[in-house]
């Protein structure tokens, strides 16, 4: 008994450790592939549509309701000190430095990440990745690598874009309830975010698209075992995914402050 | 042509190949015939170098596959063609987009040229016109079909078929036989098809194997496969079908 649970122990840490190991490899694997990307850039296109475009109506959708929870809580608090013209700053720098990225982050794993799960995961078990091989066509050049291209370019920009859009809702919130007016708003937000306040947020969203897009392709190319497989590996993406934004988030987080 | 020497595969605790021997000669159909499980599809993913043998080498003219590195294997793999047995057509991409793959990754032909030899293919699988199709919208007999095009669109001297006929009806698996003698009529080519179905293993074999518990138990021509002793063989043969045994008596 000890020992089969020792084994089992055992076992889960090397299979983490390979699974880690893989995630990596195929990360640079894909950087290597990024040489052939301008032959590849109608694939890219079509990927940063997919994942941009498409992405920009939840993430607006979030963001706005994020901007006006953080505005309503914190604007409350403030005006008990009639201070409550310091919301706008709040809003600006939690949304620069951690909110925008990590909640874009969260809901493009939860989107895109299981998107690439479960198409690179089917093909794996319809073996279109192997004829792929038979073809001499690499799959990590030709399907790893503009997904991990078009992900790293959108996610920025839709962090960018979640951000602003959150401070417009807290905006709102703290003109129609706090009557802090939006230019005031505004002001204080511009006063109080540094360069570095930005220059973090959009680091780590860059971050986090390579931990999204790397997890994600990996464990969909390791999909094994039909339908069922596909399910399984593309709720290990979202899950490992959410795990490992929020772990590095943290890492980031000591980093820069 | 292809020689496949000793070759041992096990996954996790299930030795699948226990030494498997077989020649395929230049030109030739050979069939690989055996149960469901038997280990047929690992041991044609063996002879691409999908898989590596755990002993054992495989020859592609008197190359050994195993131990190519990534640029040799590409070389080698330009002489082949593979039907998969589930098509394995890029479902993101239309029928002429899926045929036209391989060219537009690895030769410097215009969209034009590559279109004409496209259609050309379609043509020699009795598809013509159907190039914009989408993959979703194909039967399953149309599937293989496409899959077989896209297979020769490099002109390949050896084609693989990983069991063509499965889950066809009738009329449409004479189709993909009658096209598989076909293209070894008319191409040259040499193929190697896995099966397990021994009327249609008659049909279209120049020679049969018969892999049986990890081992290839018995090979010949049809005929001495009708005729054999082997117990493995002869659960193979009426087992599945009997057809064949009354064509072959009468
Ligand atoms: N990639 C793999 N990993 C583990 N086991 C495998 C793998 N491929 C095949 N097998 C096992 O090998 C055996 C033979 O499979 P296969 O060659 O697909 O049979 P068939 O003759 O029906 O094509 C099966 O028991 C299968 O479970
Ligand atoms: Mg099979």
């Amino acid at each position: 008994m000890k020992i089969s649970l020792f084994e089992k122990t055992g076992g889960a840490i090397l299979d983490g450790l390979e699974a880690a190991g893989g995630t990596i490899r195929l990360l640079a694997n894909s950087l290597y592939w990024c040489k052939a990307a301008p032959r590849y850039r109608s694939g890219i296109v079509n990927q940063m549509d997919v994942i941009g475009v498409g992405s920009i109506p939840v993430v607006g959708l979030v963001s706005i309701f994020s901007g006006m929870v953080l505005a309503l809580q914190t604007g409350l608090e403030l005006s008990r000190f009639h201070v409550e013209e310091m919301v706008g700053s709040i809003v600006a720098v939690s949304m620069f430095r951690e909110m925008g990225p990590v909640i874009t982050a969260i809901i493009v794993a939860g989107r895109v990440g299981a998107a690439m799960a479960a198409e690179l995961g089917t093909m794996k078990v319809s073996e279109e990745i192997d004829a792929l091989e038979t073809m001499s066509i690499n799959p990590v050049r030709y399907l790893v690598m503009p997904r991990v291209v078009g992900l790293v370019s959108m996610l920025p920009v839709l962090t960018i874009f979640g951000i602003l859009i959150g401070i417009g809702g807290g905006s709102v919130i703290a003109s129609s309830i706090m009557d802090v007016e939006p230019q005031v708003f505004f002001q204080k937000g511009v006063d109080f975010l540094s360069h570095k306040d930005v220059f973090s947020g959009l680091a780590k969203s860059v971050v986090f698209a390579f931990l999204i897009a790397s997890i994600s392709c990996y464990q969909g190319i390791k999909a094994k075992g039909g339908a069922e497989g596909v399910g399984k590996a593309t709720i290990r993406a979202v899950v490992l995914s959410f795990l490992f934004v929020l772990i590095f988030d943290y890492f980031l987080t000591r980093i820069f402050y | 042509m292809i020689e496949i020497v000793d070759v041992w595969k096990n996954f996790g605790k299930k030795d699948v190949l226990r030494g498997v021997n077989l020649k395929v000669k230049k030109g030739c159909t050979t069939v690989i015939i055996g149960g469901s499980g038997a280990g047929k599809t690992v041991l044609i993913r063996h002879i691409i170098g999908l898989f590596k043998p755990d002993r054992g080498d495989v020859f592609i003219g008197g190359i050994s596959v195993p131990n190519l590195n990534a640029e040799e294997l590409e070389k080698v793999r330009k002489q082949f063609g593979m039907v998969f047995q589930s098509g394995a057509l890029l479902n993101s991409l239309t029928v002429g987009e899926n045929i036209a793959l391989p060219l537009m990754e690895h030769t410097n032909m215009s969209v034009d040229e590559i279109m004409k030899v496209v259609g050309e293919k379609l043509r020699m699988v009795h598809l013509s016109g159907i190039e914009d199709e989408s993959i979703a919208n194909l039967s399953g007999g149309m599937k293989k079909r496409v899959a077989v095009a896209r297979a020769i669109v490099r002109n390949p001297e050896i084609i693989l078929y990983d069991e063509p006929t499965a889950g066809l009806d009738m009329v449409m698996a004479r189709r993909v036989e009658n096209l598989i003698g076909d293209l070894k009529e008319r191409l040259g080519v040499t193929s190697v098809v896995v099966t397990h179905d021994i009327g249609g293993a008659c049909r279209i074999g120049d020679r049969i194997a018969v892999l049986s518990e990890g081992e290839i138990v018995e090979a010949g021509s049809p005929e001495e496969i009708m005729k054999s002793k082997t117990p493995a063989v002869r659960r193979l043969v009426y087992g599945n079908s009997d057809h064949c045994i009354l064509r072959r008596g009468a």
